[in-house]
Order: C-alpha cells, then structure tokens, then sequence
C-alpha cells in the first residue's frame, strides 16, 4: 500500500465520522439536552418525560447518525417512533388511554359546576393565539402555540402534530418545563388575584357517587364531546374508554395495563421522539425560541382565567367558590391542585381544598381538548 | 365670487368623490398583487373598497380557478411545507382562505353559469380574528355547560330512582 492510498484511507475513514460536519449549532443542542437531563436527573422535575426528551436531544445531534433519517426510503430508528407514533398521532391518544384508566372523576361527577372552571381556564390558549399572529407567525402555529396554556402535553402534541409540525419540540417541551414550574408561576398570580377573605371560603365536602353514574360519565361526556367537537374524539375517546375500563372494575387486568405498563412504554417513546425532533436546524430558529416566551404568558393567562370564572361564579352563586382552586383549571396534574390545598392551608388550616380543586383539574383536562377541538374546526 | 362659490363647490364635491370608500375605478389597471394575494390578469376591477376588491373577468368559473391553484400552489411554508390556503368548496363560490401569515384573508371564486366570473379579494382583519377566537372560547364554556345540564340531570335521575345505591355510596 502507497502513502497515497494510506492517506486517502484515512481521510476517507475521517470523512465518515461526525467531525467534518460538526458546527457550532450541535454543540449548543447538546448543552440544552445535558440541560434537560441536568433537570431530571439533579431537579427531579418532570424527569419521566425530560429524561428520555434530554437523551433524544443529546443522541440526534451528532451529525452522520443515522437516527432521524431516512435509509433507502424507510425511516431511521427514531424517525420511526417519531412519524408512527407522534405524527400518525398514536402516542399522544395512547398516553390518554392511560390517563382515563388512572382518573377517578369523582370530584368532578359530584360537583360538575366545576367544569365552568375547566372552560375558564381556556382563556390564555385564545389570548395568546392572538399574541402570536402579532408576531408574525402563521394561524396554524398561533393554533398550536396557543393550547400550550391548557398544560396538557398530550393535547399540545396532538394539536401541533397536526397543524404545525416543526414546532413540536418547542410546544411540548414549553407544555410539559411550564407544567413543572406550577409553584413558581401560580403561586404569586394566586396570591395576587385574592384577597384574605376569598383564600378562607370554606367549601363543603363532596358528596359521594353511585358506581352507576361513575360508569355513565365516561358515556355522557364522551358522546356529548362526540358530537360536539369530533375533531377531538381520537383523545377524548381514548380518556373515555381508559375511564369506562376502570370504572366498570371488570377488566382489572386491562385497566392496569393501560395505566402502567402501556403507558411507561408510550412515554419511552413519546420522550424520547420530541427530543429527536428537536434537530439544530430546526430549534435553533426565532420560532421555536420565541414559542417558549408566549407558552409562559398563555400559561399566567390560562391561570388568571380560571381564578376570574370562580369569581364571577362566586358573583352570582349561593355556595361561594374558593377561587385558589381558580389555577387548577389547567389540567396540570396532580401540581396545580396540590398547589392550591397548600396555599389554601397556609390561610385557613381547616379548609381541604384539594379534592375540589382535582375536580377543577379534572375539568381542564377536558376543556384543554374541547378547545383544540374548537382550533382544528378552523382548518377543516 | 360666484366662480369662488363654484370653484369651493366643485373641489369639494371632487374630493369627497375621490376618498369615499367605494371607488368606482372601472378603467383602473389591475395590480400583480393585492395585498400579496394574486391577481389573475385580463379582469376588470368592478369595485374597491377599503378591505375588499371585486373584480370580473370574462372567463368561466373553471379557468378562473385553475389559475388560481396554480397560482397558489407556492404558497406555502417554504422551510416546513405547510400548506397556507384551504380551499372551501361552497355552494355559490370557491372560498380561498388565507391560513400563514400574508396581508389578504380570502379569495372568492363565483360560481356564475355564464361566462363571467367574479373574483372578491378581502385584505386580512382582526375583526375575523377576534369574533372567531370569541366564538370559540365561548364554545368551549357551551361544551362545558351542556356537560355540566347533562351531568346534573343525571345525578338527579340517580337520587330519584336509585337511592339505595346513592345510599350505599354515602356509606362508603
């Protein structure tokens, strides 16, 4: 072998490493995934889903990998978790499956004035729909930016899925960072929204359900969504079943599959697809960056709103509404509702406002949908 | 003075004729683009008001149309691909709408039997925006609120005709 064949060897075995192509712009994706796995592993915030998000951040940007690709006309193996599962809009109905098999409904089957507050809660997915065309972005992303305030990760993936695709990463990551930093965010709007008198309302003890309308709830409000926002259904149905499967205590086995085992392995893949979607070229543009900023302001807006529906309820009811369960409305589980008993207690040790403010979250967690249904309707 | 009367008259009928919103600018030539919608050529502009601009053409509905899609067919996202128009098929025209972010809102193609077609061009408003936002977040509460009536009756229902298993309930 010629110096000149062993020179060419090596520069061809150099050629198809990563480091002809590395820029600058890898390098900055690897710092925001060692960044996200940094808030699993050492904050422990949302590490379910930022763990596996992190790593899938960290793995596609590596120039030469085949992960997010295609080779010879099929997918690569992340693009393939990612185009079956997140854009053929599997994963995210899937992950509702599992979520109805581990709701109990019953704060709010038993006190149903509730979903006023769920529907309340919705205002920052429109005011901040109009904050985004301002910014120049097109109605389709307004529509997937805007759901972000719901804190429904599920429905945000689902809804940006369809309309705007290359803002996934950013709207689900923004939907599920803001779900985590509940406390931050709500606590002072709470506090700042109410006043001494408001934070002591005492509110009566739920009363309990019959096994017969637990079992009827998943068919009343899966038929009324049916029919009237069916753009939805895909995710609403999967709740409702999940739920029904439940409720019913017949298929045990079922039920726990759904809610653990199918649900881990979905959230695997759910994880790890978003981060793989978050490639340099596309993040690292003004939209994606900017889609985290109004995600903030429609997450404080959706919470101020839902503080005002249980006020203005509050104005015209004979049972007052504490209105610190106003911030549950999001449908950020179990946080939000959890935040509004301890800012509760803090004000009046015997005032339980937990399993009210579940039912205000649980309302949410069908009002996030119900609005994604009314956005899809204006594309159809 | 009688010319000064005449001459204040006259400018003044001209300029409220030039300004008013509804031009009638028959003999107008017709932009390349209007409000970065295209324009077909060869049409007449009928009417042009402030948001809105009519224009006929000579042309059946089809041709008008296929001109019109192909004209369109670059409007899209040109990084992601994302389409920016929809096209709604309606019973008295083609309705064109705008879904990125340019400056007109809609095209309508009349569906006119004859030769003639009408093409209704309407810039982008907020108007649009806000009452079909409000619309929809109304919607959301109708939703809400017929599952919240439904809910309630069906509580009722229980406590009328099941007691024993509301009973049962409350002593769990």
């Amino acid at each position: 072998m010629s110096w000149n064949e062993l020179w060419e060897l090596l520069v061809g075995t150099f050629q198809t490493t990563g480091f002809p192509t590395l820029s600058w712009q890898h390098i900055v994706m690897w710092a925001v995934g060692c960044f996200f796995l940094y808030m699993a592993i050492a904050k422990n915030f949302e590490p379910l889903l930022l763990l596996p998000i992190g790593f899938g951040i960290f793995l596609v940007n590596f120039p030469n990998t085949p992960l997010m690709g295609t080779t010879d006309g099929h997918p690569q193996l992340l693009q393939f978790f990612y185009k079956y599962g997140i854009i053929w809009e599997v994963i995210p109905c899937l992950i509702f499956l599992g979520l109805g098999a581990m709701t109990d409904f019953e704060p709010l089957i038993s006190n149903p004035k509730m979903l006023l507050i769920g529907a309340g809660a919705q205002l920052g997915v429109f005011v901040t729909f109009t904050g985004t065309i301002l910014l120049g972005f097109s109605i389709k992303e307004a529509a997937s930016v805007g759901i972000i305030g719901g804190a429904d990760g599920p429905t945000t993936i689902y809804l940006t899925a369809k309309l705007a695709p290359h803002l996934l990463s950013a709207n689900a990551l923004a939907a599920y960072s803001y779900m985590s930093l509940v406390p931050i965010i709500q606590a002072p709007i709470m506090r700042l929204m109410t006043n001494d008198k408001e934070r002591q309302i005492k509110m009566r003890i739920i009363r309990k359900i019959s096994p017969i309308e637990k079992v009827l709830f998943p068919l009343i409000c899966g038929g009324i969504i049916a029919l009237l926002v069916p753009a939805v259904m895909p995710l609403m149905g999967m709740l409702m079943f999940g739920n029904l499967m439940r409720v019913s205590g017949v298929v045990r086995r079922l039920t726990e599959t759904a809610g653990n085992q199918l649900m881990d392995i979905v959230t695997i893949f759910l994880g790890l697809s978003v981060g793989a979607s978050m490639q340099a070229h596309v993040f690292l543009t003004y939209k994606p960056l900017t889609v985290f900023g109004l995600g903030l302001l429609d997450f404080v807006v959706c919470t101020m709103g839902g503080i005002l529906t249980v006020k203005v309820i509050n104005l015209v009811a004979k049972e007052k509404i504490n209105p610190l369960i106003g911030n549950s409305g999001v449908s950020a589980l179990p946080m939000a509702p959890r935040l509004s008993q301890i800012i509760g207690q803090q004000y009046n040790k015997g005032n339980y406002l937990l399993m009210h403010a579940m039912a205000a979250c649980l309302a949410g967690s069908i009002a996030s949908p119900a609005a994604a249904g009314m956005l899809l309707s204006m594309f159809e | 003075m009688k010319k000064m009367i005449y001459t204040v008259f006259v400018s003044m009928f001209l300029a409220v004729a030039l300004s008013s919103a509804p031009i009638w600018a028959q003999s107008a030539p017709l932009p390349e683009k209007q409000w970065e919608a295209p324009v077909m050529p060869g049409g007449t502009i009928v009417k042009s008001e402030k948001k809105v601009v009519y224009i006929e053409y000579n042309l059946p509905y089809d041709q008008v149309l296929t001109w019109y899609k192909e004209a369109l067919k670059t409007h899209r996202d040109p990084v992601y691909n994302i389409e920016w128009t929809k096209y709604k098929d309606r019973k008295d025209q083609m309705y064109i709408e705008e879904q990125g972010s340019a400056k007109w809102h809609s095209i309508g193609i009349s569906k006119n039997d004859g030769a003639k077609t009408n093409v209704t061009i309407v810039q982008d408003n907020w108007t649009w925006i806000f009452s079909t936002l409000l619309i929809r977040f109304a919607g959301v509460f109708a939703v809400l609120c017929i599952l919240w009536i439904l809910l309630n009756i069906n509580s009722y229902v229980m406590k009328k005709y099941f007691p024993r298993d509301e009973a049962k309930a409350e002593a769990k």
